[in-house]
């Protein structure tokens, strides 16, 4: 009888109870409320910038590094030191146990003059031919030139004028917190796709990245990461601190990265040149117990700057370029500002004697 | 024009509104302002969440500073049976903790930095504790911590999402469940990814409502999938003074087993028996017999057998309960009255992995005063021979025998010395280094017992030794009669005070008698409020508090202690102590000053301020040396009708260690409430539009699913009649499930029509649902064909992963529609039976949510979620939903009164077959490898269509109409879909340019 009594009150209130808070209008919190019209306008204001970009053919290895346990080592073709560096500037995306994606994937105007930048998990395939749609509908095919490794940009040029460039924030100018639309074109429609998030956290992976917790995804790697009035954050790409490869892996996880595109003016026109940057390493493994300052060596890798500089295990990194090292995960981050090939000052203590010394190190590729 | 250019058309065109953009303005302002202060919110609590390390491994999770003092929250499956954790704080560096409390059942540890902090006070930056219960579905939920351990800097990651279930029982490993469960814990979608456990999930005011600890992954990995559960804070604040006090918790346990049963003596209904328990279980002490019908949980009446887990599970042992039950009379064959009764939890135990944590001390403990007693005596007797004999036969004197002694303490500070030696010792010495032969100063016979290697070995107790120690066994001894005494009594005075109180009376004497430090307190206290005076009466003096004459100060105090004093109101007496023990912490100036709660019996006590008791005396854990030391007040000073201590002295295995003084006016000495009052209320968010959604959303148990695949889904009720709408599912592969409602009622279906084109199926009660009973409300379809444009934010509602049973919600998860896609062109699926426009939503779909719906978030059906679906255009999951036009032909006449015929063949299907294969005279350049390539034309065959296009060979064909071109294979599927004399547009690539060429398909010759 109680139950019946229950279900009665829940059946005659429920209707009126809907009717009239659909009549009150907005509720008193209405952030995502607000989100439709303000998505809309953002996303129309830097769609024009957006590029579909379609890759046909290219070598497609989907496991090309290290074997998965229990499977032989693949016999690797002989490197060609002949061939053009410029024409052939990477080869496939080695992405252990994960596939790379054969559908189109987006780019971003970055200059009036036909310079698109986009992910190069896009071009992991290394593709013989590279198509963008513009946002008018017109079709280029495009040639590759020069990449950001510790970024994962890529950098294609087209044979086009008067392109719509899109507005910038600066880097700086970014902030935890506010809201944050991953937009692409990666299913081939007209309208861009749209992933809602907020920016997780700035200066992420070395300073290079913005992190969000839109969805990232092949679905929208290499396209801009906006703000509410359609400012670019950055380029959505897969990302990681483990190296220039994985993050791919995270995909839609909430963990997604947009690397910045502001403030490296010099490094993009190294890349219109066809330069490859790519991530540092100085080939020590640092003792996690040590808790700072300074980082104290564990054990180096052969064949690393670390190892020709004659590091040693027990050595105590006090410095990296002028910046005291405040702990073993600080260390990380003061290589990780430099790209493979820059020179860097290591204070270092030797266990050996104590004594303090300064050593000159060019910084190697992993 | 085909339904595909329409679509693409209106996408176009709709945002093109000139009303639209003044309301965009309006929008974004608003929006800005809320993300302006949401940027300052999240800013604000920043400094307070950290990475928690232990020394040597190289994983990690999240902490949160919850108090000034430096004590942060996190999993106990963080820190483990470690005893010192490594924290990484926004600033960039490292610091040292110590675990000193952990909670293994519930997943919870504390522990402590051991630096002063750096804010003014030598106070740490904290977050403060919110109300969990106040959470609702819809709501606002941030997340955040060092997932991946991604912050290098230990900046941390913030994410944004909704709480997408609350109180949700999430069972734990081990035997019976019983380590790391989650029993009343908050489910959001919120990104919470492996690192992030042990960190806070806020509301959206900034107050902490739950340490994240768990996720539930798919088949994709350790990442997450939009299920994320966090322990809630209201769980933990029962746990919390435990913790301080540096216990390892135990969470409590009625040691019996209980089922949702139909009712086995009537035969009628359904009820919660008790199906099994342990003989000497509490609940048998307590009287109650195998078959028992339970029938209410401390007060509250019990319908479910997950209520009982959830409202058990977060409560501590030896937490006292009543449980109501009615027993079956044979005699009468009726139900008798039902009776109840009050219990003492018993403890869980959790298995001996995670028994006796190295940081936590046994308080159960007891000195056998007798045996350390003998054995002092066995050993001073010993010793007094031995010293003897050493006096004679080696007295070490100075430079005796050449040898000079070293210089032991030399360069030492005075403070490292034992304090025995600092008394000794002249003053002026104090924060300098020793001077050389500091020994020196030694009286003659102290000086023989400074050895030779090593100044830390000095003696502790240079004279009397024996004797003193003596003198403190005794008092220790008293101290744990004294305190397990005043913990009886106190005990014994709140029940008699809880037995004297009723409604109306507001008349209450506490007297409390008590030696404290050799001083004879006696305590006296009576408070009898009428109207709005409060009369506080105590050792005879009298003291009237009325709002009229007391201006505002002691307005506001009596006020507080009205709000504050649970005894002063006898209608929330039983419910506040409840939690008498729960509530309280003791701040004493800067000291660490650790709560110790009233607990069940046997247990150490520290006392709570409330209610006039005032703290007369503690223990705690050192840092320093990891002794137990006993804190015992003297002197009190009355400061705003309280009692503040002034001194105390602090002992160490009896001896008086140090002393410490108190200004009560200037130090912060008090009682501070873990359940703080005044908490900001979350705003109402969407869940207003939530709230009736549930009436129409459904849980279908199903046939019971291959390995990996779900035996359950949702639906969605479509009909007055009760006929329910799902996606097409291995669930329903019987014919028959069974659905829930959202009352809890269970309802058998079967199986009405079937759509193989749409993949939906449309079930039906099997027997009469009566629409009076089972409160569900049908939706309602839209008919015309909608467009959603990208960017529209949705609610998907589903029971993914089975998390909610019986009358529990089913998850609802914030997302966007991403695009609209045609599935057929772009998305490349597998198995995906319907071929049309799809929504892609970012709300993930997970095992469960399949039939499931997608709601604008005024609570308008847009869709219906389908399975999982995995694209391989993007090698990735993707979240797909059937836009709800599509099928409101198809719910109409299925649902429908009149008994006609449904056509439900596949007119697709017989449209596919219709298509004869056709001719367009290219050969394709097709090496034979595993993988096709590229579609370059090798060759055109004369006067064929391609020839008449004037295609050539080297062409990269690269569109077909809109399906995309990227392989030989593809080429040949696009052809499918055309027959004869069908007119396709072909884009190419010839050399950098890409054009486009009309083609007219004839029959294969």
């Amino acid at each position: 009888m109680r139950l019946l009594g229950l279900s009665a009150v829940f059946l005659s209130s429920v209707p009126l109870l809907a009717q009239t808070d659909l009549e009150k209008g907005k509720p008193d919190d209405p952030e995502l409320w607000l989100l439709h019209k303000v998505i809309q306008r953002a996303v129309r204001s830097v769609r024009p910038s957006i590029v579909m970009i379609e890759t046909f053919g290219g070598v497609r290895k989907s496991v090309a590094g290290k074997p998965r346990p229990g499977q032989p080592a693949r016999p690797r073709p002989p490197k060609d030191d002949k061939k053009d560096d410029k024409k052939k500037p990477i080869g496939p995306l080695r992405m252990p146990g994960f596939l790379t994606a054969q559908g189109p994937s987006t780019g971003l105007v970055i200059s009036k003059d036909g310079w698109i930048a986009t992910s190069r998990f896009a071009l992991s395939w290394d593709p013989s031919t590279i198509l963008v749609t513009l946002d008018d509908g017109r079709k280029f095919t495009a040639e590759r030139f020069g990449e950001d490794r510790t970024r994962g940009l890529s950098l294609l040029k087209i044979d086009a004028d008067d392109l719509p460039v899109p507005r910038f924030l600066p880097a700086g100018q970014i902030e935890v917190g506010q809201w944050a639309f991953a937009v692409a074109r990666s299913f081939g429609q007209q309208h861009p796709t749209v992933h809602v998030g907020m920016v997780s956290a700035v200066d992420r992976i070395q300073r290079r990245a913005v992190q969000t917790d839109a969805s990232a995804s092949p679905a929208n790697y290499g396209g801009p990461l906006i703000d509410l009035e359609g400012r670019v954050l950055g380029l959505v790409v897969p990302l990681s601190p483990k190296g220039d490869v994985a993050g791919a892996d995270w995909y839609d996880s909430g963990i997604g990265f947009a690397a910045t595109l502001t403030g490296i003016d010099d490094k993009i026109a190294a890349m219109k040149e066809g330069k490859v940057f790519e991530k540092a390493f100085l080939g020590v493994a640092m003792d996690p117990a040590h808790l700072g300052p300074g980082a104290r060596v564990l054990s180096t890798t052969k064949k690393t700057a670390a190892n020709h500089a004659n590091i040693r295990k027990g050595d105590m990194i006090l410095e990296i370029g002028g910046e005291p090292v405040r702990h073993s995960t600080h260390l990380q981050d003061l290589i990780g500002y430099h790209v493979a090939g820059d020179w860097v000052e290591i204070s270092l203590q030797r266990k050996s004697d104590g004594a303090v010394s300064r050593i000159l190190v060019e910084l190697g590729k992993r | 024009m085909t339904p595909a250019a329409v679509a693409v058309l209106l996408i176009v065109l709709s945002p093109c509104g000139a009303s639209n953009t003044n309301d965009g303005d309006d929008d974004l302002a608003r929006l800005r302002k809320a993300e302006n202060r949401r940027r300052q919110l999240l800013a604000s609590l920043e400094p307070a969440v950290c990475s928690v390390m232990s020394l040597k491994a190289q994983g990690g999770g999240s902490g949160v500073i919850f108090s000034p003092r430096g004590w942060i929250l996190t999993n106990y499956h963080v820190t483990g049976r470690n005893k010192v954790m490594k924290i990484g704080l926004p600033d960039g560096k490292f610091y040292l903790s110590d675990v000193i409390g952990v909670d293994p059942g519930g997943d919870i540890a504390v522990c402590a930095l051991r630096k002063r902090g750096p804010l003014a006070g030598g106070k740490w930056p904290h977050v403060r504790l919110g109300d969990s219960d106040r959470l609702k579905i819809g709501g606002l939920t941030y997340a955040m911590g060092n997932p991946f351990l991604l912050a290098t800097d230990f900046k941390p990651t913030m994410t944004i999402g909704i709480v997408s279930g609350l109180h949700r029982y999430q069972g734990g490993t081990g035997p019976n469940q019983r380590v790391l469960s989650y029993p009343d814990c908050i489910q959001v979608d919120t990104p919470i990814n492996p690192g992030n456990s042990g960190g806070p999930l806020f509301d959206e005011n900034g107050l902490l409502v739950g340490i994240n600890g768990r996720i539930t992954i798919r088949d994709r990995g350790r990442v997450n999938t939009g299920v994320g559960f966090a322990v809630s804070i209201n769980q933990i604040k029962n746990f919390l003074p435990g913790l301080l006090a540096g216990e390892h918790t135990e969470h409590g346990t009625l040691d019996m087993n209980a089922w949702n049963l139909p009712d086995p003596n009537t035969g009628r209904g359904e009820g919660i028996f008790l199906q099994g328990m342990l003989a000497d279980s509490v609940v048998a002490d307590a009287g109650l017999q195998l078959g028992d019908k339970i029938t209410s949980f401390n007060g509250g009446p019990l319908r479910w057998t997950n209520d009982l887990a959830r409202w058990v599970g977060v409560l501590p042992a030896g937490y006292e309960v009543t449980l109501g039950y009615r027993r079956f009379d044979e005699r009468t064959r009726s139900y008798l009255e039902e009776r109840v009764v009050s219990l003492r939890l018993a403890p869980i135990d959790t298995g001996s992995k995670h028994d006796k944590h190295p940081n936590v001390p046994d308080w159960n403990e007891r000195p056998d005063f007798e045996a350390l007693r003998a054995a002092e005596a066995a050993k001073d007797k010993k010793e007094g021979k031995k010293e003897k004999e050493e006096e004679q036969a080696e007295p070490l004197q100075e430079g005796e025998r050449g040898k000079p002694v070293p210089m032991p303490g030399t360069g030492r500070r005075w403070e490292d010395l034992p304090q025995p030696y600092r008394k000794i010792l002249p003053r002026e010495w104090k924060d300098k280094k020793l001077p050389p032969e500091w020994w020196k100063r030694l009286p003659p016979d102290w000086r023989k017992r400074v050895p030779k290697d090593s100044w830390k070995k000095l003696p502790e107790i240079p004279k009397d030794e024996a004797k003193e120690k003596k003198r403190d066994l005794d008092r220790e001894e008293a101290l744990f009669r004294y305190m397990d005494g005043v913990m009886a009594e106190f005990r014994g005075k709140l029940a008699g005070a809880l037995a004297g109180v009723d409604a109306g009376d507001r008349t209450l004497r506490v007297q409390v008698e008590r030696v404290a430090g050799g001083e004879r307190i006696e305590f006296q206290r009576t408070w009898v409020a009428t109207g709005d005076d409060l009369r506080v009466t105590e050792r005879g003096k009298t003291t009237t508090l009325s709002a009229a004459e007391a201006g505002s100060d002691l307005k506001s105090s009596l006020r507080r202690e009205r709000d504050m004093n649970p005894l002063l109101q006898p209608q929330r007496l039983v419910d506040q102590l409840k939690d008498a023990y729960l509530e309280g912490g003791v701040f004493i100036g800067n000291r660490v000053g650790y709560v110790v709660a009233i607990r069940g019996p046997g247990r150490r006590a520290v006392f709570l301020d409330a209610e006039g008791l005032f703290p007369i005396g503690y223990r705690y854990r050192s840092f320093a040396d990891g002794g137990i030391r006993e804190v015992q007040f003297r002197e009190f000073e009355r400061l705003a009708d309280r009692l503040y201590p002034k001194q105390a002295e602090v002992r160490l295995r009896g001896k008086t260690v140090e002393h410490w003084t108190f200004a009560p006016a200037q130090d912060r000495v008090g009682f501070v409430s873990m359940h703080e009052r005044g908490l900001p209320v979350p705003r109402a968010d969407v869940q207003t539009r939530i709230e009736p959604l549930f009436k129409s959303v459904v849980k279908i148990h199903g046939a019971s699913g291959l390995r990996g695949i779900p035996g359950y889904g949702t639906g969605l009720v479509v009909s007055s009649r009760g006929h329910v709408l799902t996606w097409t599912h291995v669930s329903l592969l019987q014919g028959r499930c069974r659905i829930v409602f959202e009352d809890g009622s269970v309802h058998e279906y079967v199986r009405h029509r079937e759509h193989p084109d749409l993949g939906v199926t449309i079930l039906k009660p099997a027997g009469d649902l009566d629409p009076q009973k089972v409160p569900f409300v049908p939706l309602e379809l839209p008919a015309e064909k909608t467009t959603y444009e990208a960017g529209t934010p949705v609610l998907s509602v589903g029971n993914s992963f089975k998390l909610a049973e019986f009358a529990e919600r089913v998850s609802v998860t914030f997302g966007v529609v991403v695009s609209t896609v045609r599935s057929d062109l772009r998305l490349n699926l597998r198995k995906f039976p319907f071929k049309g426009d799809v929504l892609i939503v970012d709300a993930p779909s997970n095992w469960g949510t399949q039939g499931g719906g997608l709601f604008t978030l005024d609570g308008k059906l847009i869709g219906l979620l389908t399975t999982l679906a995995e694209s391989a255009e993007t090698n990735t999951q993707l979240s797909l939903a059937i836009p709800a036009y599509e099928l409101a032909a198809f719910v109409a006449q299925a649902t429908g009164r009149r008994k006609e015929a449904v056509d439900i063949a596949s007119k697709r299907a017989r449209e596919r077959r219709a298509k004869p294969p056709v001719y367009t005279g290219i050969q394709l350049f097709e090496a034979a490898r595993t993988l096709s390539p590229p579609a370059y034309i090798d060759r055109v065959l004369p006067r064929s269509p391609a020839a008449k296009a004037r295609l050539r060979p080297d062409d990269l064909i690269v569109r077909v109409n809109e399906f995309p071109i990227r392989t030989c294979a593809e080429f040949r599927r696009a052809l499918r879909n055309f027959g004869p004399g069908d007119e396709v547009d072909l884009t190419y690539k010839r050399g950098s340019r890409v054009r486009k060429v009309g083609l007219t398909l004839e029959a294969k010759r």
